[in-house]
Order: C-alpha cells, then structure tokens, then sequence
C-alpha cells in the first residue's frame, strides 16, 4: 500500500517531466519543411530588422508578391528581429540547426558561416539561371571563397551623407558638392551649428555599425589598396594613411558636429533628429530613402563625403557596393521540396519584377535591369542616382565589410571613440590592430 | 519515523531537485570555465587556447575598466546605500502617521522590472531629453549640466544612483524588520539612562543589529555584481566600453561580438571575484563577532 | 517644544523621500501623454492634452495579451515544479533521518551554495545545455528558472520544516499514515506560510527576469514582459511615446498586484532576506 503510493508520487513527477519533453519535441523540428492550412510548403527568411512591413518594406513587398504568385505552393515568412539580436539568434540558431531556411547575414561573419559549413553552396543555382547572374553582374563574387557560393547579395547599398536643404538655407550655407573639401565640410558644420541646428546626426550606443559616411573616408585614404597587406601582416592599421583619415574623424569631433548624447542614443534615435529638421546632415545608406521622402521630401540632398587633400589616393570614390549577403541553411538540400521552394524564391527575388519593385520603394536591387527606375516623387533616391551620375569607380566591397568581425568589430570601437573622444587617433588604430592580432 | 526514512525515499524524493540544481546550475559552471580556455566565435569548433584568455584579459583596458565600474557601484552602495537606508530605516520605525502609506511606496521600486527601471531613468539623466539637465538649463545653472549617463565620467555613478533607487525600500524595510527585533525594553532602558538618540544608535542598535546589518551588506555585494539591465538600457555600457561592468561587458563580449571563449573568462573571473568579496566579508565579519 | 519639532522634522524627512522614490513614476506618467517630438524638444514642458495616442500605439506595437500568456506559461509551469520538488528534497533533509549526519549537511551546502551564484556565468552554458536536450522558446526558460529557484527554495523550507515538532510524524505513522500521506496531508497544509512567501518571491523573479530571456528567446512569439518592454527599440522609427506607454503599461499590473498583496510581498521579500 505504501508502496503503491510511493510508486503513484514518483510516477507524477516522472510524468511531469515527459510532458515537458513531449511538449519540446513538438515544439522543436522548424528545420524540417513545414506546411501551412493550404498546404503550402512555408520557407522562414531571417531578416535583420524587427518590421519588415515597415522597415524592409521592399522586401516585404517582394515577398508578398511572392507569396500571392506561388499561392497554395510556397509560402515565406520572415523571421524578424532587430539587427544586433538578429545576428545573435543566427549565430544561436546555426548552433541548435534550426536556421531559417534563408537569412540576412552579416557581412563580416558570412564567412565564418561558411566555414561551419551551415551553408549551401548557390553555384547550382545560378548555372540553373544564367538570367540572375547575368543580372548580378558580377555583385555575387563578392560572396564565394573554398566551399563555393555561399551567398548573394540581398541588395545593392549606396552609402553617404543625406542632407536637409531647407536647413542649409536656414544657415546660409552652400550644399556640398562632389568638390567640396574636408576644409570647406568643417566650415560649414561650424555655420550649421551657429544656426542652432546638430550639423551632423550619429548615435552610438548599440550602433556601431551605424558609420556608413565614414567608409566612404577610409576609401578615400586607400583602403582598397592597402588592406589586403594590412590583414597579411605586411603593414598596419596605424600607418600614415588610417592616421590622416582619423585625424579627420577627430577634427569632426573637435568641431562639434555631433549630438550632445550620442553616446546614448541609437541609430534610430539619430535617424529621428534628422527626420524632424534637428539635424542637418545624416549618414546612411539606400534603405532608409522611403523614410525620408515621407519626413523631408523635396529638401533631401545627397552627398558622398569631403574630398582630402593631404593623401595621394583616388578621392574619385563613390560607395555602390554589394550589401551584405542572404545565405541559404544547407540543410535544405535534404528537402527536395523546400529547396525547389527556395530556388523559386530565390529566382523571383533576383528577378525583374522584384526589381521592380525595389527601385519603387527606393532601394537599389543587386541585379541590374534595363528599364527599372525611380519615379519623380522619389527625391532620395533620385539624390542617389544624380550623385552617381558622375561615373566615378566604387570599390568591391564597404571597407568594414572587408574585414573579419572580430576587425570590424574593434574598427567601429574605433571610429566610434575617435568620434567621442575616448581615443586618439593612434591609439584607436592600434587598437585594431591588435584585434587583427588577436584574432589569428 | 526511522521506518519511514528509507533510502529508496530519500534517493526518489532528492533526485529530482538534484537532477535539476546539477544540469543547470553546477554543470554549467564547469562549462563555462571549459570555454574560457578555447577560442570559439559561436559557430563551428572551439579551439583549446590554454590560458590566452586570461592573459589577454589582464591587458585589457577595458576589462580593468570594467572592474573599476563595478568597484565604485559597489563602494557607492556600500556606503550610501548601507548607511542612508539604515538611516531611513530608523526615521520610519518611528510612530508616525501615514507612515505605512510611506513605506509601502518607498518599496514599490524594488517590485518592477530592472529593465523597466533603466527605461524610465533615461527620461531622467539622458543629457538631451532628460529632466535634471533640463531643469538645470531651465533655471540658469547650465554650468551644472553634465553627461550623467554616456559620458565618461559620470556613468558609474549615475548607475549607482539608480540602483540606490530600486533597492532602497528593500533594504529600509529590512532594516526595520530588524529593528522591530529588538526587545522594547532595552530600548527602554537606554532611555532611561539619559541615553542621547546618537548613542543609541552607536552603542544600542548598531551591536544588536549585527546580523541584519551582515545581510544587508551580502545582498548588496551579490546584488552589485547583478546590474546588468539598467547598464544596458541607460547607455549599453557606452560610450566605447567605459560605462561597462564586469557583467555587461562578459555579456557583450559574449552575445554580442560573439567571442565565446573571450566571454566566458571574463564571466569566470567576475563569478571568481564576486566569491571571493562575499568569503571575506563574511570572514571578516564572522571574526568580529567570534 | 524640542520633541513637536523633531517630530515636524521627521515629517517633512519623510515627505521627501517618498516624494523623491515616487518621482520617476509620476514622471513616466506624465511623459506617457506627450508626443514624440514634445518628449524630444521641450521635455520639462506637460502634456498639451490628455491624449491616448501612444498607448494606442504602445497596444499596436506589443501584443500585450500574448506577453503576459507567454509570461503566465512560463510562470505556472515552473513554479508548480519547483515548489513539488524543493518541498519533497526539503522534506528529506528536514525531517527524514540520516545514518551519516555529515551527508545531510553536505547535501543542503551543497543546494545552499547556489545562493552566491550570479546568473550571468551560467547564460550561455546554460544555452548550450537547453540546446543538447533541444529545449527551445519559452521551455529553454523553465529548467534555469526552477534551477535558479532551488537554493532560495531549499533555505526557506528546510528552515521551517524543522521548525515543526518531531512528534507530529510519530503520531502521523501511528495514525496509520504512509510517506506520502505524512508530507501531503500532515505536513504540507502545515508549511503554508512559508509556500506563500516562496511563491510570491519566484513569481516576482520569474516575472522580472531578463537576462535569460534575452538569451534563451529568439522568436517575438515566445517573449515574456520583460524582452517586451526591450523590444519596443528599433523596432518602428524611435517612438518615446510609444515606449514610455508600455513601459506604464508593464508597471501598472504589478503595482496594482503589489497594492494588494503589499503585506505579504513585503513580508515575504524581506523573511528571504533576514532569514539567510
């Protein structure tokens, strides 16, 4: 009798803790193809931003044509979350296999993906659709190393300097040209500042990646030309060139062009004091042209950045570079399905029609299709393409897309203690370079 | 009583806490301290690095500034908190009215989520859109202004301060819990004796308080080395890593640049350290008594 | 003459400090009914109007019920495990008899001894565990929130279980009772007080905890309270409204859930405390 009722308590808590793992098991399994109420095979896309229908809404849109053409087949969801959690729960999902079957990566940590192998190779793929990769033209290389094509590029980004004409007029400066010196930027943030505005928008706290306008300043001091010896040892991130350029970035500084809380502000934040008219200037890149023909409209100029003076490399520089790549789970080769399902999806979304579609919202598409551009209303956008008119080259790749993450990670330290003042120039660089150390 | 103290019993009605307390709480620290000795960026194999770690840990700036973060959270506490809420304490043992309406609102901090309290102090010390600069600008005293979350100065203090504000009614109502202990005659008695209210304090309540006193001190040297949310939604431990405490800068390290087995040391270290302040605290204070 | 002052002093003392504590409140309330540029470029300024509009936005942003189901979920299942198995292993060490005395007290240490952890070494250990039994979403929650529980737990009960008198078996086993009867109907009803103060402090951590769940939640779906009010960032242009509004929304809930059971929140906060 006792017995029995011992063996009753003991098989209760035993069967609580089954439930617990039955309800795991179930719970679990997002790596297999998975259907929905029609029966549509869901294909979960990983995106790095917390609202695709507001903040990726070319994406959105692609995917919703998608999804309407393929209705009752194919299906994609976005898995969503901002992009600091975004690159965390990747990197936690590659560990327990349960990666979307396709994500946004970031740039410099594609190829550790690729590495672990959780990656597809797309080679097939594009032999399969000689179209997408005459499209891309060349974007894709930008994305293979020893295991072969182990991404495309989501986008093309356009990165620089966006500014509000109307608060240039309010300070009776004159817009920035393609000439416009480092000098002559200094000037006029001082005029910008005088007129009671934040000459240039930046925030820092949990937005280190946020320094696109400044990849344009390491372009200009020869990065493309210098880094491969730099990662080989043969030269360093403090040499006289990275040096100039920080110098610059302290001059910045010194001339306050910042907001005064950077340091806790967001890039969202900062992106908020442009949009509103308190803030004259604000780096970015293609992405975020919807948001401001909304806030901004007709006052909306574009720039590439000041020309420098006291280097000998090109300042001919623009920055129309490859974004960073989507990747596809490898295990999807083991779903016959769902990979026919990815492909589809794949070749839609580097397709015309999503072409398409993105110059609509102001993005630039990686592939290239005649016929596809912006509509008058579009004024960022068209800032863009103005701004492009003058022909001048762009390197392979973003200088901070270049570099491994742990690199990349101690270059926006960096930039970022330059731009605050917590570092010297110098000894930023030297920071650098001993991540760059330490990481081999 | 013995017949029923069988060991299948004791075996059957431990092993489920056992099970559980080993597998997640025992077994990852031999874990964590497992990849503090590799290299591992989250995906793929770590690599055993012996102890680079470590020693890449004592050169590191930030890892010291870190600790100094923490050391003046912890010294601030300390002494502010240590001693305003004993303080505090005494004030609201008196028998005054609405004095439980006070002490009931003094808590209610302590109650709401640390993240929620990082939220709302933002809107207090932000340089830009916070109240105190605000006010300070508003009533001409500009030259007060300061950047008390974000620069580089102020941050650890200002985190101090906030924490002051969460964990105040607790350790008041702690202290009080305590006070009540004390038996009303002896209290009498001093009083009696002509007993001025400081000496009192110093030669009455303070000894016979010894033990709420040693509580209160090991919840806050436990509880210090637990901010981790009002750092990050304050400044995210900025700018540049100098407003980072030992927790949040092994949790960035780790999470957020992804360098697993850099993360893990500093976690070891902090776990390390925060041990070792409360052994010889309780040591010191064991002695004292003893 | 010199007592009435004092007494006015401590009055005035008292005011303050509770003024001072309650400020940050009142002020997020105040900040909930002004607009997003008004909070940007006059923050000393009050509201214009008692407009709703951000807690219109707040609900839009959060999905406010699937919050608290998920904190619920989580909640429920981990206190109702961890209260089963700490009593039963309080039980043992409390009141069951032990050949080897020095086992006894090394296995309560050893329970003990959680107390001084921090919880930040075991975040991403305790990761790689979850992952290893493919525990994933809200359930990768459950097993730390119940770990993280025990030593509290072990404390609180071992303490009052030998508080009660030995006799109280001997005449339970006389009675003709079992094990199971002696800990379910003796004991049990017996140790309600202590399981209240137990309760009410899982509950507040399971309810606040973070850093957890920031590592262990990967999927909006499974968010708890707390990664909600985190969320709020970077998820729409920066609305301060907006986030100022669900934090209050977040806060009321418990405030009210603290007015009503203030005797036994604070009682049971601080028995935790003096008793350790």
């Amino acid at each position: 009798m006792r017995n029995r009722n011992f063996k009753r308590l003991l098989s209760a808590v035993m069967a609580g803790v089954m439930t617990l793992g039955i309800l795991t098991g179930c719970s679990g399994g997002s790596e297999e193809a998975k259907t929905d109420e029609s029966g549509a095979t869901v294909i979960k896309f990983g995106i790095h931003v917390a609202n695709p229908a507001e903040q990726e809404v070319v994406t959105y849109n692609i995917v919703e044509a998608f999804n309407k053409a393929n209705e009752g087949k194919y299906k994609v969801e976005f898995e969503a979350a901002d992009t600091e959690t975004h690159s965390k729960n990747m990197k936690l999902k590659a560990e327990d296999g349960s990666l979307p079957q396709i994500f946004w990566i970031e740039g410099s940590e594609a190829s550790e993906y690729s590495e672990a192998g959780v990656l597809l190779d797309l080679s097939e793929f594009l032999n399969e659709n000689g179209n997408v990769k005459e499209a891309l033209g060349g974007m894709e290389e930008a994305f293979v190393d020893d295991n072969g094509q182990f991404g495309l590029p989501y986008q093309c980004n356009v990165q620089g300097i966006f500014y509000n004409k109307e608060l240039f007029d309010n300070a009776k400066v004159d817009y920035p040209t393609d000439e416009t010196t480092y000098d002559e930027f200094i000037e006029m943030i001082g005029k910008l500042k005088e007129s009671g505005v934040i000459p240039l928008a930046i925030g820092s706290k949990n937005s280190a990646y946020a320094m696109w306008e400044f990849n344009e300043f390491l372009a200009r001091y020869g990065w493309e030309g210098n880094i491969d010896n730099i990662l080989s040892g043969k030269d360093k991130f403090n040499n006289k060139e990275l040096t100039a350029c920080f110098e610059k970035l302290e001059g910045l500084k010194d001339a306050g062009s910042f907001p005064e809380n950077m340091a806790t502000i967001e890039y969202f934040d900062a992106k908020q004091l442009f949009n509103e008219g308190k803030a004259a200037m604000f780096g970015t890149g293609q992405w975020d042209c919807a948001e401001f023909d909304k806030n901004i409209g007709d006052k909306i100029g574009f720039w590439w950045g000041p020309k420098f003076t006291d280097t000998q490399s090109s300042q001919e520089i623009v920055m129309k570079v490859p974004s960073a790549p989507i990747g596809v789970s490898a295990k999807v080769a083991d779903d016959e399905k769902l990979k026919e399902g990815v492909y589809e999806f794949l070749k839609f979304y580097y397709g015309e029609e999503a072409a398409k579609l993105s110059y609509e919202g102001s993005i630039f598409p990686a592939t290239s299709y005649d016929g596809a551009a912006a509509s008058d209303s579009q004024y960022a956008m068209n800032a863009m393409i103005e701004a492009l008119a003058n022909g001048w080259a762009s390197p392979k790749a973003a200088p901070d897309l270049t570099v491994s993450s742990a690199v990349q990670e101690a270059l926006y330290d960096g930039i970022f203690g330059v731009l605050q003042g917590t570092y010297k120039p110098a000894e930023a660089l030297d920071k650098i370079d001993a991540a760059l150390a330490n990481s081999q | 009583m013995h017949w029923l103290s069988k060991k299948k019993y004791k075996i059957g009605l431990m092993i489920p806490t056992l099970l559980v307390y080993s597998i997640f709480i025992m077994l990852p620290i031999v874990i964590a301290v497992r990849y503090s000795f590799t290299k591992y960026s989250g995906i793929g194999q770590a690599k055993f690095t012996g102890f680079k770690n470590y020693v890449r840990l004592f050169q590191d700036k930030i890892f010291w500034i870190s600790l100094k973060n923490t050391m003046i959270m912890f010294v601030m506490a300390f002494v502010l908190l240590l001693t305003l809420s004993f303080l505090i304490a005494l004030l609201l043992n008196k028998r005054l009215k609405a004095v439980d309406f006070s002490k009931a609102l003094i808590f209610s901090p302590a109650i709401i989520a640390p993240i929620i309290v990082g939220i709302i102090w933002v809107y207090i010390l932000d340089p830009n859109i916070g109240i105190i600069n605000n006010l300070l600008d508003a009533v001409g005293a500009d030259a007060l202004k300061a950047k008390w979350i974000g620069g580089e100065k102020w941050s650890p203090y200002s985190i101090a301060i906030i924490y002051f504000w969460q964990q105040l009614g607790y350790l008041v109502t702690i202290f009080i819990a305590g006070l009540k202990m004390i038996p009303g005659d002896v209290l009498e008695a001093v009083k009696i004796d002509g007993a001025s209210a400081v000496q009192e304090v110093r030669y009455v309540i303070i000894p016979m308080m010894r033990t709420t006193i040693s509580t209160v001190a090991v919840l806050i040297i436990t509880g210090v080395f637990k901010i981790f949310e009002i750092v990050q939604q304050t400044t995210g431990g900025g700018p540049n890593h100098l407003s980072e405490t030992l927790v949040t800068y092994s949790y960035s390290m780790t999470f957020s640049s992804s360098d697993y087995g850099y993360g893990m040391s500093l976690a070891t270290v902090t776990f390390l350290l925060s041990l070792m302040i409360t052994a010889v605290y309780t040591a010191v204070t064991k002695e004292r008594e003893g | 003459m010199v007592n009435k002052r004092k007494k006015a002093a401590s009055y005035v003392l008292m005011a303050l400090i509770t003024v001072l504590v309650v400020f940050p409140f009142v002020w997020m309330l105040v900040l909930s009914f002004k607009t997003n540029s008004e909070i940007m470029s006059s923050p000393l300024s009050l509201p214009k109007a008692l407009s709703f509009d951000n807690y219109k936005n707040a609900m839009k942003t959060l999905d406010f019920p699937r919050l608290y189901g998920n904190t619920f979920f989580v909640c429920i299942i981990s206190l109702a495990a961890e209260l089963v198995i700490t009593f039963l292993s309080s039980f043992v060490l409390a009141r069951m008899e032990f050949k080897n005395e020095r086992l006894r007290k090394m296995l309560y240490g050893f329970l003990i001894m959680g107390l001084s952890i921090s919880p930040f070494i075991l975040l991403f250990p305790v990761y790689k565990i979850n992952v290893f039994f493919g525990l994933r979403g809200k359930l990768a929650l459950i097993f730390p929130y119940i770990a993280t529980s025990i030593s509290f737990n072990t404390l609180l009960l071992v303490g009052y279980l030998k508080s009660l008198p030995a006799e109280i078996d001997e005449a339970a086993v006389i009675d003709g009772c079992n094990i199971w009867d002696l800990m379910i109907r003796v004991i049990l009803p017996m140790t309600k007080p202590v399981i209240a103060t137990v309760v009410i402090f899982n509950v507040l951590y399971i309810w606040n905890e973070f850093p957890f769940a920031s590592v262990m939640l990967r999927d909006v779906s499974d968010y708890t309270l707390s990664m909600g009010a985190s969320f709020f960032k970077g998820t729409y242009t920066v609305d301060y409204g907006g986030i100022v509004a669900s934090s209050v929304m977040i806060i009321i809930p418990e405030l009210i859930f603290y007015g009503i059971f203030q005797k036994n929140i604070v009682e049971g906060m601080t028995a935790g405390a003096v008793k350790g």
